[in-house]
């Protein structure tokens, strides 16, 4: 019986421990979050996006606009811009992104984008690769992709769903 | 939009970054290039190197060389020469739990502190080629071991002598296949998933896994299975979206519940849909509705009526019709969470198949035509703190019949009400951490066994 208590003690200790844990540390964000903007290649017939639609081509699930299917492509986890698309385009904090893709794995609904290491490299897939959409700071825009609009916005509309 | 306007970004902590790197490791690909919108289905290759342009001067050399690797293998597609692309991942969970039962029935509920490995779960996914991709998930169990033989009501014992170490003892357990199919997509709206699938309806049952639900215990009336939890056969399943909102459907062709899972005995196909719908416009609301038909059977014995030749006939144990409906909503909003489901099935017995009834408690005899019903909703919420996520269940399951009685083994259990409350901590995405007391009442019961409980379960991915 005593051993019983103890097991359940060092349970319940266990749980409080990782409630009690160190906190996250907080960094301030950017008092000018990064604005991005959503590309295709230049070629691409996408002109315009639903923001709706954006976030389902993000958050995994099949997509196509104007006889185009979509191969979106993304950053890693921790990088400034995968963070502040996460919260701007899809309401996800890194941590509610995190068990987003780890529940949807367990569901069996499929993986996660596949990720580029720099935004030089991922303008230079979505140049060449048809079908691929991914997104980027404005100022790093060139004529070989281009910022399509989503809601009827441009990209330097300053509503804009990315805009902020 | 939800979220725009929060103004920290949380930093990572270094096991934080670890674990993420894993998955990114695991998980570094995107999502399988697919037909076109049309449905051709042409492979699309990667396009023919255009002129030297600015953007590529600036890349590294290094990125030089992962560009090329990703345009000679954009996405998830390899090459059929090369083979498929397989990942491995999975989860598992410890659940430590006491009840502190008023009376208790031999073993049940068990009054001492049960610590176990509950799941470890293997996935292996793989894209195959253009379109194509496959899914298995496997469990792996100390079961049979320790169980109850279903027909004997004795105690199931492994133990063998292992050949490879002195002939010691050791007990070999067992490996529940969760589901393996195929599937191909043709379009968002059109994909076909063939072999064994976890059936689509509500919320827990493709959940399913510990990392991902919220209470360590599943409720009660999804462990039922008033809808099958898995089926082999077919399933049509797709989705579009309209506005900000999500319209999806899946139809099921399968050999329906039994046993057996690789017979269809009565030759009797079984039947299944889902509609549902999901609003992103107010965080994300998904609404949707179930159904199951078929017949299903249990065999239990053949006999060989002498002739010439001889004919063979079999005789089931048990036989039904069932027709359930299944409707779940869930509705997650920033940190809020509502889900609940509600399942009703009906069962018609053939009468010379009639189910009987076994168990404690119980009067003797053959189960009755019935309609089960069951629900639970929860209500949780994610703390900004720590992902703390506090939680509450209310349940309750009506068998239909036999009301104030208790059969505790043959796969039929008792009318119930359950509450449960407690925490759901993911300190990292990959690791759920829960704590819950609950309280579960058998109304009308003859035996009392009303039992509050408490349990603890560390559940993860990896």
């Amino acid at each position: 019986m005593r051993a019983s208590r103890s097991s359940f003690v060092v349970s319940i200790a266990l749980l409080v421990a990782a409630l009690l844990g160190p906190p996250e540390r907080t960094a301030a964000a950017p008092t000018s979050p990064t604005p991005l903007a959503v590309i295709v290649g230049a070629s691409s017939r996408v002109q315009e996006l639903s923001h709706a639609l954006v976030r389902r081509i993000f958050l995994g699930e099949q997509a196509a606009a104007d006889g185009v299917t979509f191969v979106p492509f993304n950053y890693a986890p921790s990088d400034p811009l995968r963070i502040a698309f996460d919260l701007a385009a899809l309401g996800f904090s890194p941590d509610a992104a995190g068990r987003y893709w780890v529940d949807r794995r367990i569901r069996g609904q499929g993986l996660p984008p596949r990720t580029v290491p720099s935004a030089t490299l991922l303008r230079a897939v979505i140049a060449r690769l048809p079908g691929a959409i991914g997104y980027l700071p404005p100022s790093m825009l060139t004529p070989e992709v281009r910022a399509v609009r989503i809601d009827g916005l441009p990209h330097d509309d300053p509503d804009y769903p990315l805009a902020d | 939009m939800t979220g725009r306007s929060t103004p920290t970004i949380p930093a990572r902590r270094p096991v934080n970054a670890a674990l993420l790197l894993l998955l990114s490791c695991l998980t570094g690909r995107a999502s399988a290039q697919a037909p076109d919108a049309d449905g051709t289905l042409t492979m699309t290759e990667p396009a023919a190197p255009t002129p030297a342009v600015e953007a590529t001067n600036t890349l590294s050399a290094s990125e030089q060389t992962e560009l090329a690797a990703l345009l000679a293998q954009p996405a998830t597609i390899v090459p059929a020469s090369d083979g498929p692309s397989l990942h491995l991942y999975g989860f598992g969970d410890m659940l430590v739990m006491k009840s502190f039962p008023k009376r208790s029935i031999g073993v049940f509920p068990p009054k001492s502190v049960i610590m176990a490995v509950g799941n470890v779960n293997l996935y292996a996914a793989a894209d195959l080629t253009h379109g194509l991709s496959s899914l298995l998930e496997v469990r792996f169990t100390y079961l049979p071991n320790g169980s109850i033989d279903p027909n004997s009501f004795e105690p199931v014992n492994t133990t063998v002598f292992d050949y490879a170490d002195w002939n010691r003892p050791t007990q070999w357990g067992g490996i529940v296949l969760e589901r393996f199919h195929l599937d191909y997509s043709y379009s968002g709206l059109l994909n076909l998933r063939l072999g064994q699938f976890l059936t689509p309806y509500g919320i827990w049952n493709v959940d399913h896994g510990s990392p991902t639900v919220i209470p360590p215990i599943k409720p009660y009336v999804i462990g039922e299975q008033l809808l099958p939890t898995r089926q082999t056969g077919f399933q049509l399943f797709g989705s579009t979206l309209l506005g900000e909102t999500t319209l999806g459907y899946a139809l099921t062709l399968s050999n329906g519940r039994g046993d057996i899972q690789y017979l269809d005995i009565d030759q009797n196909k079984a039947l299944g849909f889902r509609l549902y719908a999901s609003y992103g416009g107010l965080g994300e609301l998904i609404a949707g509705f179930s159904g199951y038909t078929g017949i299903s059977s249990r065999e239990q014995r053949y006999e060989i009526a002498p002739g010439n030749p001889p004919t063979i006939h079999s005789a089931w144990e048990d036989s039904f019709r069932e027709l359930a409906f299944g409707g779940d909503l869930l509705w997650e909003w920033r940190g809020f969470r509502f889900q609940a489901e509600l399942i009703a099935a009906q069962r018609k017995y053939r009468d010379a198949s009639r189910k009987l009834a076994s168990g404690f408690g119980t009067r003797a005899g053959f189960l009755p035509d019935h309609v089960a019903w069951g629900t639970y909703a929860l209500v949780a919420y994610r703390l900004p703190w720590f992902n703390v996520m506090p939680f509450f269940v209310v349940e309750h399951f009506d068998r239909g019949y036999a009301r104030g009685q208790l059969l505790v083994f043959g796969g039929n259990t008792v009318n119930l009400l359950a509450v449960r409350g407690g925490l759901n901590v993911r300190p990292v995405p990959q690791l759920a951490l829960k704590l819950q007391y609950s309280h579960i009442w058998f109304p009308g019961s003859v035996l009392d066994l009303a039992a509050p409980n408490l349990s603890f379960q560390a559940a993860w991915a990896f």
